[in-house]
C-alpha cells in the first residue's frame, strides 16, 4: 500500500472546496492537517487499514475528489490521535458491467468524468452529472447524497446506487444483494448514503447505468419575469413532463451570463441590437425584470420532440417567448464555468460563494425574496460598494424545487480572511432566513462541519439517539472521527 | 419620489412652522381654488388599482388558506351552513359588506370638501417634510402599516389628506362597524379605501379568517399602506391608550410566515390645540353614552361646528421602523404544518405584545404637545395668570418636553402669538378676568349640579393630560420628592410602585432608573412646574384610592363597582373632601381592575355572562401605600365613610 508523510499530499487532502478553505491556501494557515496520507488499492485494503486504525486507535478521514463545500475532511483542531486520510483515488477500477440488468459494479474512488468516459465506450452513462463531476468521486457521491443536473432523468445519486459495499471499525457492511427493490425493514443504504466518512468507508458501489441517449437538444425561454418563470416550472413538475434538465435562472443570473458573452464583432451587436428590440419594445417585457429557463431534453428523437412540444405549450401558457437552443447550451455550461469564477474573483477583491436549499413549490418565490431582500440589506448596513445576489431554480420534484443562491460582494479595505469571515456570518443570516421562509438546511450540499449547529433543531431527539446508536455499534471508538453530521 | 410634486418647501409657507423642516399643508390651500386641488395630478407609487380592488374577493376565496379554512368549517359541522355553496356565500357576504371598493373619483370629490372644511376650522396642519419623504421611501420598499394615534375622527380624514397633497399612496383603512349605519356616507368612505370591522370577533371563526385573510391579502400584495389604530378606539382623555394587538398580529402574520420579506412601520403622531369632540369624550368618561353614528348627526355635527376655530393641529410622522429588525422569524421549519394552516408561537405573539406597546410609547413621546396642553395645566393649578407668566411657563415646560417628550412647535419669538391664539381657540373655556389676567377655573354657581362640573373639568383634562401624558415619570418623581424628601433609592422603589399599579393608565410610566433619577434632580428644579406636574397627577391617586377602598369593601362586578363610586365620588364632592370634580369620571375603574388582575391581587370569574373580581391577594397594602400622597379631607372621609358602613352591616 501506497502511503506518504510529504507535507504537500496531506495539505492537498486538509481541506475541500469551501471559499473558507480557499482564503486559508492563499493566505491563512491550516492549525491541523492529516499526519499521514495512505492509498489503499481495493476493499481489502481498506479493511486491512481500518482494522490496524481500530487496534491503534487512529483516526480515519476518508476522502475521494475532495470538492466538498461543507469542510467535510476538514481536520479537527483538537483531535489528539493521529490522523489519516485515507485516499480512495487508486480504488478507480469498473469492476464489471451487466448489460442484462443494466447495472455496473464500481470502485469507490473512481472520478465521475472517468467513470463516464469508460462507460460511454461501452454506450453507456450513469446520467449523474453533479457540477463537480470533473473532479468528484462515486463514493463522495453516495457519501453525501449527491444530486446530477439530469436527475430529472437518472434519479439522484440514492436512486442510482442498487447496492453497496463499506467498511466499518466494527467490520464489513453491505448490502443484502442487487435486488430492484426490497421489503425488508429499512433501507440499510441509506446509512451509509450521507453517512458523510462517520461511519465507514464506501468501497464498492453497484450503480445504474443507461444506454446513451441518442439525441440532446437545448432549449431555452424568456419570461417576463421570476414569478412566471417559477409558474412554468410548477406546471411542468405537475404536468411530470420534466426535461432531463429544467433550471430558472432569475434577472441577475440572466444579465450576469449577458455579461460574460464573448465580444462580438459588428454584425453580433446588430443581431444583439435586433432581439433586444424584438423582446424588450414588440414583446413589451422589461429587460431589467426578466428571467430565462435554460433545458436539456434527452431521448429519442421522437422522445425529445414530444416533450418539446409540450414544453412549448406550457411555456407559452406562463408567457413565455422561446429563446433558443445556444442560450440553453450556454445556461449550462455557465454552471461548470461558476466555480471558477468565483476563485479568480477572490484576488480581485470580491468575495463569492453559492449555497442552496429545497423548498415547497408554494414557497419558492418566497424563500427566493426573502433571502434577497435580507441579504440586500445586510450588505447595506456594512456599506458594501458592490452586492450581488442571485438565485436559481435547478431542480423541479413533485412537491417542491431546489433553489440556489450565488452570493457575492466586493471586499474593499477588508483583508481576504476577514471577508471571508464576513460571508460566513451573512450565509448563516442568510440559512436562517432560508429556513424561516420554509426551506430546508441542504438540498445536495450536505452538513459537513458548517451546518452542524442547525441539526439539534431540525432532528428530532429520537432521531439523533438512533445515529449515535449507529455510530457507537459501528464505530465505538470513533475512529471514523471525520467529526461531520452529529458527530464529534 | 418625484420632488417637482412636493411644491410645499418651509421657504415658500408664509406659517410660523419655519422649525425643524415643518410645513403646513393647509396654508397653501388657503390660496387655491378647492377645484384645482382636486383635480391635481397625483400618481403616487405604488397605488391602488380599481381594477384590482374588484378581484380581492375572488383571490380571496380561491387562496389555499381560505380553501382551507371553509373545509375545516364545514368538518366541524355548524348548524345552518352545511354545504360548501353556503360556506362561500357567506364568506362573500362578510368581504362584500366588508371590503373597500376604492375609486379615484371619491376621493377626489372627498378632497374637495375636506380642503374646504380643513380651511374652514383650522387654522393650520403642520407636518414633518422629512417624514413624509421617508414614508414615501418606506412604501418603495414593501409593505407599510399606518398607525396614527387616535384622538378624534378627523384623524383618518386628515391621513387620507396628508396622503393625497403629499403624493403618497392612500392607506387602506380599518373602520369599526358603526360607521356602517350611516347612510352614504359609509358608501363615500368605502369608496376611499376604508373597510369596515367589528368591534370585537367573538368566537365567530369565519368572520376572523376573513378579516385576517382581507388584512393579509393587502400585505402581501401590496398596493396601499394599511392604516388602523392600534389603542383601537378614540381616546378620550388626550393621553395613549393601551395598545389592543388583533388588528397588528393579522397584519404581521404574513412577515412571519415568510410572505414578505419584512413589513415597516410607521407611527403618526397627531394633536389638536383643540378636539372636535373634547364636550362628547368629558360626557363618555362621565358614563353617558356615545350618540350613535348617523348621517343626519353627521351633518348637524358639521353644521354645528362650522365656522368655530379649532386652531392648529401637528402631524408628526415618525421613522418608519422595520418588523425584521426587531422580531427574529422562526428558524425552526414547522414540518408538519403547511403554510396555509400558519399560526404565531407564543415567542411571536409576546414580540408582537412588546412591539405594540413599544409602539404605543413611541406615540406618546413623539406627539408635539399642543399649547394649550401647557396652558391649561398652568391655569388648573393657578387660580389666574396673564400673558406673560403663562409665556415664562411656555418656555420652561417647552424646555423640560425637548428632553423627555416632544415640545410645543413654537420658536421664541412667537410665544406670545400662540397664546393669544391658544386663548382664542378656548376662549369658551378660558376668559379674562380683571386686570389682563385668565382664567379657567369658574366659581361653583348655584343649582350647578356635579355632573356639569366635573364635565367642564374633564374637558380641561383632555388637554392637561397631553402634558401628563409624555412627562409622567416627571410628574412621579415630583410627587415622591414633595411628599416626603427621600434616598434616592427609596424614590427609585417607590416609582415601582407607581409603574406597576399604574401601567395601563400611563403608557410611558416606568420604574426609574438611577441615570433617570440624576437627569431629573439635575434638569427638574423648577418648583413651579413640579407643583403644575403634581397637581395634574392628583385626580389619579384619589380615583384609585376610592376605587381600592370599594374593592376592599367587597364590591365585585364592574357594574356594581360603577355604581358605587358614582355615589361615593358625588357624596365626595359634595362634601368637600376633594378638590377634582374630574374623579366622577368613571373610565378608570376598568383600566384599574385589569391592572389588579394582571398584578395577581384580583381574580377574574365569569357567571352568566356578568365577570365578577375577587380578592386573591389583600389589596390593603396597596391603599396604604397610597395614602400619604393623599389630601388630608379624603383620607379622613374614607376612615369615617368605612367606619359607618362596618357600623352599618354590624346592625344588619
Amino acid at each position: 500500500m501506497t502511503f506518504s508523510f510529504e507535507g504537500m499530499d496531506r495539505l492537498f487532502r486538509a481541506h475541500g472546496h469551501t471559499l473558507h478553505d480557499i482564503a486559508l491556501l492563499r493566505g491563512g494557515q491550516f492549525l491541523r492537517i492529516p499526519d499521514v496520507v495512505v492509498w489503499p488499492e481495493c476493499h481489502s485494503h481498506v479493511e486491512e487499514l481500518v482494522a490496524l486504525a481500530f487496534k491503534y486507535n487512529v483516526a480515519v478521514v476518508p476522502i475521494g475528489g475532495g470538492t466538498n463545500v461543507t469542510g467535510a475532511v476538514d481536520c479537527k483542531r483538537d483531535e489528539q490521535r493521529m490522523i489519516v486520510s485515507l485516499d480512495t483515488s487508486q480504488m478507480n477500477q469498473i469492476l464489471w458491467i451487466d448489460d442484462g440488468n443494466l447495472v455496473a459494479h464500481v470502485e469507490s474512488g473512481i472520478i465521475g468524468k472517468d467513470l463516464e468516459d469508460r462507460l460511454q465506450k461501452r454506450g453507456y452513462t450513469t446520467g449523474h452529472e453533479p457540477d463537480s463531476y470533473e473532479f468528484s468521486s462515486l463514493g463522495g457521491w453516495v457519501a453525501t447524497r449527491a444530486s446530477g443536473m439530469k436527475k430529472n432523468r437518472y434519479g439522484n445519486i440514492e436512486d442510482l446506487v442498487v447496492a453497496l459495499r463499506a467498511v466499518t471499525p466494527s467490520g464489513e457492511w453491505r448490502s443484502s444483494g442487487t435486488y430492484p427493490r426490497v421489503s425488508t425493514g429499512p433501507d440499510m443504504n441509506h446509512v451509509m448514503i450521507g453517512s458523510e466518512g462517520t461511519l465507514g468507508v464506501i468501497t464498492e458501489v453497484t450503480i445504474k447505468i443507461r444506454p446513451i441517449p441518442p439525441l440532446r437538444k437545448y432549449a431555452s425561454f424568456v419570461f417576463p419575469d421570476f414569478d412566471c418563470g417559477v409558474k412554468f416550472m410548477r406546471q411542468v413538475a405537475r404536468d411530470r413532463c420534466q426535461p432531463a434538465s429544467l433550471r430558472l435562472m432569475d434577472n441577475q443570473q440572466f444579465q450576469f451570463g449577458q455579461a460574460l458573452r464573448p465580444s462580438k464583432g459588428p454584425f453580433g451587436l446588430i443581431v444583439d441590437g435586433l432581439k433586444n428590440f424584438y423582446l424588450t419594445r414588440l414583446k413589451g417585457l422589461d429587460i431589467n425584470k426578466i428571467c430565462v429557463a435554460t433545458i436539456v431534453m434527452e431521448g429519442t428523437i421522437k422522445e425529445v420532440a414530444v416533450q418539446e412540444e409540450k414544453l412549448n405549450t406550457i411555456g407559452l401558457e406562463f408567457q413565455g417567448i422561446p429563446a433558443g437552443e445556444h442560450n440553453g447550451k450556454r445556461g449550462y455550461q455557465l454552471t461548470f464555468a461558476i466555480a471558477y469564477i468565483r476563485d479568480i474573483g477572490l484576488n480581485y477583491g470580491v468575495v463569492a460563494e453559492s449555497f442552496e436549499t429545497s423548498v415547497p413549490w408554494d414557497r419558492v418565490v418566497n424563500v427566493v425574496n426573502n433571502t434577497k431582500s435580507r441579504l440586500e440589506k445586510e450588505c447595506a448596513d456594512r456599506k458594501f460598494s458592490h452586492s450581488f445576489i442571485s438565485a436559481r431554480v435547478t431542480q423541479v420534484y413533485d412537491a417542491g424545487a431546489c433553489i440556489y443562491f450565488y452570493f457575492a460582494f466586493n471586499y474593499g479595505t477588508m483583508s481576504m480572511l476577514q471577508a471571508v469571515e464576513v460571508y460566513e456570518e451573512l450565509e448563516i443570516i442568510a440559512r436562517n432566513e432560508i429556513m424561516a421562509s420554509g426551506g430546508s438546511l441542504s438540498h445536495h450540499h450536505g452538513v459537513g462541519k458548517i451546518r452542524k449547529k442547525w441539526l439539534p433543531s431540525i432532528l428530532t431527539s429520537n432521531a439523533i439517539n438512533v445515529l449515535h446508536s449507529i455510530k457507537n455499534t459501528v464505530d465505538p471508538q470513533n475512529i471514523m472521527a471525520a467529526g461531520n453530521l452529529v458527530f464529534d | 419620489m418625484d420632488t417637482a410634486t412636493l411644491e410645499v418647501t418651509p421657504a415658500e409657507s408664509s406659517s410660523r412652522f419655519t422649525v425643524k423642516n415643518y410645513v403646513d399643508i393647509v396654508e397653501k390651500q388657503k390660496h387655491q381654488f378647492d377645484a384645482f386641488f382636486c383635480l391635481k395630478l397625483w400618481r403616487p407609487k405604488p397605488n391602488l388599482h380599481p381594477e384590482a380592488t374588484k378581484m380581492i374577493i375572488e383571490k380571496i376565496l380561491n387562496s389555499p388558506q381560505m380553501k382551507d379554512t371553509i373545509h375545516q368549517f364545514l368538518l366541524e359541522g355548524h348548524s345552518n351552513l352545511s354545504n360548501c355553496e353556503d360556506v362561500v356565500a357567506q364568506i362573500k357576504t362578510i368581504l362584500e359588506d366588508m371590503g373597500h371598493t376604492y375609486k379615484f373619483s371619491t376621493v377626489r370629490v372627498i378632497g374637495f370638501f375636506l380642503a374646504k372644511l380643513l380651511r374652514n376650522l383650522y387654522q393650520g396642519v403642520a407636518i414633518n417634510n422629512d417624514g413624509v419623504l421617508k414614508l414615501s421611501k418606506a412604501m418603495s420598499q414593501g409593505p407599510v402599516l399606518l398607525l396614527p394615534t387616535h384622538r378624534s375622527y378627523a384623524d383618518f380624514l386628515l391621513i387620507s389628506y396628508l396622503c393625497y397633497t403629499m403624493d403618497i399612496p392612500l392607506p387602506v383603512i380599518a373602520a369599526g362597524m358603526d360607521f356602517k349605519g350611516m347612510k352614504f356616507v359609509n358608501r363615500m368612505l368605502q369608496n376611499a379605501g376604508a373597510f369596515y370591522i367589528r368591534r370585537s370577533f367573538g368566537h365567530d371563526q369565519l368572520y376572523w379568517a376573513v378579516v385576517s385573510q382581507y388584512i393579509q391579502y393587502h400585505i402581501v400584495n401590496f398596493q396601499a399602506p394599511i392604516e388602523f389604530f392600534l389603542e383601537g378606539t378614540r381616546s378620550r382623555n388626550g393621553k395613549s391608550l393601551p395598545p389592543k394587538t388583533g388588528l397588528l398580529s393579522m397584519a404581521l402574520e404574513p412577515y412571519f410566515r415568510g410572505d414578505v420579506p419584512d413589513v415597516q412601520i410607521c407611527t403618526v403622531n397627531i394633536s389638536y390645540e383643540r378636539t372636535l369632540e373634547e364636550k362628547l369624550y368629558a360626557y363618555e368618561t362621565l358614563g353617558v353614552p356615545k350618540p350613535r353614528e348617523s348621517t343626519s348627526g353627521f351633518l348637524s355635527a358639521v353644521g354645528k361646528i362650522r365656522g368655530q376655530n379649532y386652531g392648529q393641529i401637528y402631524i408628526n410622522i415618525s421613522d418608519p421602523i422595520s418588523v425584521r429588525d426587531h422580531i427574529s422569524k422562526r428558524t425552526e421549519p414547522n414540518w408538519n404544518t403547511p403554510s396555509f394552516r400558519f399560526s404565531l408561537s407564543e415567542y411571536e405573539r409576546d414580540s408582537i405584545h412588546c412591539l405594540a406597546w413599544s409602539l404605543i410609547r413611541k406615540q406618546q413621546k413623539e406627539t408635539i404637545t399642543p399649547v394649550s396642553a401647557i396652558v391649561m395645566s398652568a391655569l388648573t393649578v393657578n387660580k389666574q395668570l396673564d400673558i406673560e407668566q403663562l409665556v415664562q411657563l411656555i418656555v420652561l415646560m417647552n424646555s423640560l418636553l425637548a428632553k423627555y417628550g416632544t415640545p410645543c412647535l413654537i420658536q421664541n419669538e412667537s410665544v406670545v402669538q400662540s397664546v393669544k391664539d391658544c386663548l382664542d381657540v378656548h376662549k369658551l373655556i378660558i376668559h379674562p378676568v380683571a386686570d389682563g389676567f385668565f382664567s379657567c377655573q369658574t366659581a361653583l354657581r348655584e343649582g350647578e349640579d356635579v355632573q356639569t362640573q366635573a364635565a367642564d373639568r374633564l374637558v380641561l383634562q383632555q388637554y392637561t393630560n397631553q402634558l401628563l401624558g409624555p412627562l409622567i415619570n416627571v410628574a412621579v418623581f415630583s410627587l415622591i420628592e414633595a411628599s416626603d424628601p427621600k434616598e434616592p433609592n427609596n424614590i427609585i422603589s417607590e416609582s415601582a410602585f407607581f409603574a406597576k399599579y399604574f401601567k395601563n393608565e400611563f403608557v410611558l410610566i416606568s420604574n426609574l432608573t438611577q441615570q433617570e433619577l440624576t437627569s431629573f434632580q439635575e434638569n427638574v428644579t423648577n418648583e413651579m412646574l413640579k407643583r403644575i406636574l403634581r397637581a395634574l397627577l392628583q385626580p389619579y391617586l384619589e380615583s384609585y384610592f376610592i376605587i381600592l377602598n370599594l374593592i376592599s369593601m367587597g364590591f365585585s362586578t364592574i357594574s356594581e363597582l360603577t355604581l358605587q363610586y358614582r355615589n361615593m365620588v358625588s357624596t365626595v364632592l359634595v362634601e368637600g373632601a376633594s378638590k377634582f370634580p374630574e374623579i366622577l369620571a368613571i373610565d378608570k375603574i376598568y383600566r384599574h381592575v385589569l391592572n389588579l388582575v394582571a398584578n395577581g391581587h384580583l381574580r377574574g370569574v365569569k357567571t352568566n355572562q356578568t365577570a365578577s373580581y375577587h380578592q386573591i391577594d389583600d389589596i390593603s397594602p396597596i391603599i396604604v401605600r397610597i395614602e400619604p400622597y393623599l389630601d388630608e379631607r379624603l383620607k379622613r372621609f374614607m376612615t369615617l365613610h368605612r367606619k359607618k358602613t362596618a357600623v352599618m352591616q354590624s346592625h344588619l
